[in-house]
C-alpha cells in the first residue's frame, strides 16, 4: 500500500458516510469483574485506517476495551467484530491485531532483531523473508544500527521504537497502542507524535491508542473517545470534541475551561440569554434550548475570553473583575481573574510582541469579554 | 554524603569488606589447608592415627624443604584400586540423575507457586520450607518407614490392588533417589520460584499477542528466562548431592557406591584419615568446576536481573 493510492486525509471522515462500514465493532459490550463493571453498555464504530484515541482517567476501562480487541480479555456480554469476522473465542495469537504494550514488554533474552522476528517466526515465514522484513522494520523505526543490541543496552526511546516495529512485522490489521509515549520525556514524545501519524499514514493500518494524556491525543487521533467509568461521554475528532463539548466532563478533561455556572433567562433568536448568580447577563449561542429557569453552564475556554484594562465598547459577554494571579509561560500568559461575584476565570493571551507580557499586572481592574459565538452552553 | 571520608570512616568501611573474607579464611580455607595436609601424611597405628608430613610451626624454611619430599602416595593409592573412581562415578552419576528429578518435579511446583494469586505465595513458600524445622537424619528415618517392605508404601500399594506382594524398594538405589531428591527439593524450589515470580507477565502477553501459543510462550520465553535460576536449583541439588553420606547410608543398598560413604568407611571402619583425606581433596576438586559455574552464573544472572 503507498500513500497515494489513499484519499487525503482532509476528507478522510468515513464516519460521516452513512454507507460506511465499520471496521472494528464493539456491539453493547459489558465487562465484569467480580462486582466492578470496567466496561458498561458501549457500542463503538471504529473504521478501517482510522488513527482512534480512547481518552480517559485511569481507571476509566479504556485499556479494558483495547484488552478486549487483543484478545487478553473475554467479553462478558455484548459482541466485539473485526473486518466482518465476530471475534467471540478467537485467540489472541489468530488475530489479525498486534499491540504495543505500555510497558514495551521486549524480550530481555533476546536481541532486536530476535524480538522483531518473533511473530514472523511464530508464522513460518521463511528466513530470507524474515530477514528482509526485519531489515525493513528497523529502517521504518530507523534502528538499524541497532539490530544486535540486547533490550537492556536500550534506552527508553530506543526501547519504543523496537516495540513498534515489533508490532508493526506482522503487518496487522489493527496496531493497538496502550500508552505508548508514557515513558519518554516530553520532547522525545512529541516528536513521535508526529512520527506516529506519519507511520499510520504510510501503512494505512488502523490504529487504536488508548491514552490519558489528552494532548497525546488531540495530535494523534482522527477521532477521540472520551471515556468515564466504562461507558463513552462523547465521539469525535479532536476539533469538536475540544470546541463543541457535550457535556462538562469533556470540556474539563480536555484542555483548560472556565465554567460559569448560570440560570436560563430568556431565549432570543439564534441565541440564550443566562444570568450568572452576581446578575450579570450573558449570551451564548445555541443550537439546545433549556427551558426557563434552569440551570446550565456558561464554558469558555480562557484563550477564546479578551482581557482589558479599558471596558470594550460593544460586547455580547463582559465580565470585570481584579488579576489575581499571571502565568507567564513564554508564547503566553495565563491570568485567573476574581470576579466581582468571587468566582474565578481564567483567560489567556498570546504574547504577540516584546511587551505584551507585561501590560496587565496584579491587582489590576481588568474586563474579560468574548462573543456569544465563542462560549458554549453546557446542560450537564 | 558530606565530603570525605574521616580515617576512621575509611578503616571502618575497609573492614566490612574484609569481614567475608575472614570468614572464608577461617571456615573454609584454614580446615581445607588441615584436610591437604593430612593427605599428605603417613597412616600409623597411633592416636591420632598418621605421622604428620610436616607442621605448620615449622616455619616456611623447614615447609619448603619437606615439600621436595612430599609423598604423594595416598593420591596414587586412590588412582590405583578401582573402588575410589567407581565409587566418584556413580556418585555423579547418582547425583546427575537426582538433580535432573529434582528439575522435574521442582519447576512444575516453582511455576505453580509463581503463578497463584499473590496472597497465596507466602503459605506456599512457608510449606517448601516447613520440612527443615525437622531434623535432616529424622526425616531421612522416616521414609525408612515409608519404604521398607512391611511399609506404608507398600502397605497402600498392595490395598489398592497395584501390586500382589510388596516391593523391594528399601536399600536399592531407588530409595537413595528418592531420598535425595525429597531431601533436596527445596533447594531446587527456591532459586526457580524466585526467578519466575521475578518474571514480567506481559512478556507472555506479548508472545500471545504475536502468534504464540501459551505452551509455545512457556518454551520461548518463562523456561530460556528461567535459565539461571535452573543453573542455580541445579548446583544447589547436585553440589551437597554428590558428596552425600547419610542417604546412602540410610536407604541406599550394598550395591549404591557413593563416595561419601566410602569416605566415611575409610575415615572410621579403616581409620585411614590420610586416605580419607585425600578422598576429600579430589572430591573438593571435582566440585570446584560447577562451583565456579555457579559463581559465573549468578553475576550473570545479577547482571541481567537489574
Amino acid at each position: 500500500m503507498s500513500a497515494a493510492q489513499l484519499p487525503e486525509r482532509s476528507s478522510f471522515h468515513p464516519w460521516t458516510d452513512p454507507n460506511a462500514q465499520p471496521f472494528i465493532t464493539f456491539q453493547n459490550v459489558t465487562k465484569r469483574y467480580g462486582d466492578v463493571v470496567a466496561v458498561d453498555n458501549l457500542t463503538l464504530n471504529i473504521y478501517e485506517r482510522e488513527f482512534f484515541a480512547l481518552l480517559g482517567p485511569s481507571g476509566c476501562g479504556k485499556t479494558t476495551l483495547m484488552r478486549m480487541l487483543a484478545g487478553f480479555e473475554e467479553l462478558s456480554e455484548g459482541s466485539l467484530h473485526l473486518a466482518g469476522e465476530d471475534l467471540a473465542g478467537v485467540a489472541p495469537y489468530r488475530r489479525p491485531v498486534n499491540m504495543m504494550f505500555q510497558s514495551y514488554a521486549l524480550f530481555p533474552h533476546m536481541n532486536v532483531e530476535a524480538n522483531i522476528a518473533f511473530g514472523l517466526k511464530q508464522e513460518g515465514m521463511a528466513k530470507a523473508d524474515i530477514a528482509e522484513r526485519v531489515g525493513r522494520m528497523l529502517a521504518l523505526v530507523k534502528m538499524e544500527d541497532f539490530a544486535r543490541r540486547k533490550p537492556d543496552q536500550l534506552s527508553g526511546g530506543q526501547k519504543q521504537r523496537v516495540a513498534l516495529a515489533r508490532s508493526l512485522a506482522k503487518q496487522p490489521k489493527v496496531l493497538l497502542l496502550d500508552e505508548p509515549l508514557g515513558a519518554l520525556d516530553r520532547k522525545l514524545r512529541e516528536e513521535t507524535q508526529f512520527e506516529l501519524m506519519e507511520l499510520q499514514e504510510q501503512l494505512g493500518i488502523t490504529f487504536l491508542i488508548v491514552t490519558h494524556d489528552q494532548e497525546e491525543a488531540m495530535t494523534v487521533a482522527d477521532r477521540i473517545a472520551v471515556m468515564e467509568r466504562g461507558k463513552i461521554v462523547q465521539v469525535a475528532p479532536p476539533m469538536e470534541i475540544y470546541e463543541r463539548p457535550t457535556n462538562r466532563y469533556v470540556a474539563d478533561f480536555l484542555g483548560d475551561i472556565d465554567l460559569i455556572e448560570t440560570t436560563v433567562a430568556k431565549h432570543a433568536k439564534g441565541f440564550v440569554q443566562l444570568e450568572t448568580a452576581g446578575g450579570v447577563s450573558l449570551k451564548v449561542a445555541s443550537e439546545d434550548v433549556p427551558s426557563v429557569g434552569s440551570t446550565a453552564w456558561f464554558a469558555i475556554r480562557p484563550e477564546k475570553f479578551a482581557i482589558t484594562k479599558a471596558k470594550p465598547k460593544s460586547a455580547d459577554n463582559l465580565l470585570s473583575g481584579e488579576v489575581w494571579d499571571i502565568a507567564y509561560m513564554g508564547g503566553m500568559t495565563i491570568y485567573k481573574v476574581k470576579l466581582d461575584d468571587g468566582d474565578f476565570a481564567k483567560a489567556m493571551v498570546m504574547n504577540r510582541d516584546l511587551t505584551s507580557g507585561s501590560r496587565i499586572t496584579w491587582e489590576d481592574r481588568v474586563w474579560l469579554s468574548c462573543s456569544r459565538d465563542a462560549a458554549r452552553l453546557l446542560t450537564s | 554524603m558530606t565530603g570525605a571520608p574521616t580515617p576512621l570512616q575509611r578503616i571502618v568501611s575497609r573492614a566490612t569488606i574484609w569481614v567475608p573474607y575472614l570468614w572464608l579464611l577461617l571456615l573454609f580455607l584454614a580446615p581445607f589447608a588441615m584436610v591437604a595436609k593430612l593427605s599428605l601424611s603417613e597412616p600409623a597405628i597411633a592416636q591420632p592415627p598418621y605421622i604428620p608430613a610436616f607442621f605448620f610451626s615449622d616455619g616456611l624454611a623447614d615447609i619448603w624443604a619437606k615439600l621436595q619430599q612430599f609423598s604423594f602416595a595416598n593420591y596414587v593409592f586412590i588412582t590405583q584400586d578401582s573402588l575410589y573412581w567407581k565409587a566418584y562415578l556413580s556418585s555423579l552419576q547418582i547425583a546427575v540423575i537426582s538433580t535432573f528429578l529434582c528439575l522435574l518435579v521442582g519447576y512444575p511446583l516453582a511455576y505453580g507457586m509463581a503463578r497463584v494469586p499473590r496472597n497465596w505465595r507466602p503459605t506456599l513458600l512457608m510449606l517448601v520450607v516447613l520440612p527443615f524445622w525437622t531434623s535432616f537424619l529424622i526425616r531421612v528415618y522416616a521414609w525408612i518407614g515409608i519404604l521398607k517392605k512391611e511399609g506404608l508404601l507398600n502397605q497402600f500399594l498392595l490395598w489398592l490392588g497395584v501390586i500382589g506382594e510388596p516391593l523391594t524398594i528399601l536399600n536399592t538405589s531407588t530409595a537413595v533417589y528418592v531420598g535425595i531428591v525429597y531431601s533436596y527439593l527445596p533447594f531446587m524450589v527456591l532459586p526457580l520460584y524466585a526467578n519466575l515470580e521475578r518474571q514480567d507477565p506481559t512478556l507472555l502477553e506479548a508472545a500471545n499477542d504475536l502468534g504464540c501459543t501459551r505452551m509455545a510462550a512457556f518454551w520461548k520465553i518463562t523456561v530460556p528466562l528461567s535459565f539461571s535460576g535452573i543453573v542455580a536449583g541445579s548446583l544447589l541439588v547436585f553440589i551437597p548431592a554428590v558428596g552425600e553420606f547419610v542417604i546412602p547410608s540410610l536407604l541406599g543398598g550394598s550395591d549404591t557406591l557413593m563416595i561419601g560413604r566410602v569416605l566415611f568407611d575409610e575415615f572410621f571402619q579403616n581409620r585411614d584419615w590420610p586416605v580419607s583425606s585425600a578422598v576429600a581433596v579430589i572430591l573438593l576438586l571435582i566440585l570446584i568446576v560447577p562451583i565456579m559455574l555457579f559463581q559465573r552464573s549468578e553475576a550473570r544472572g545479577r547482571e541481567a536481573g537489574r
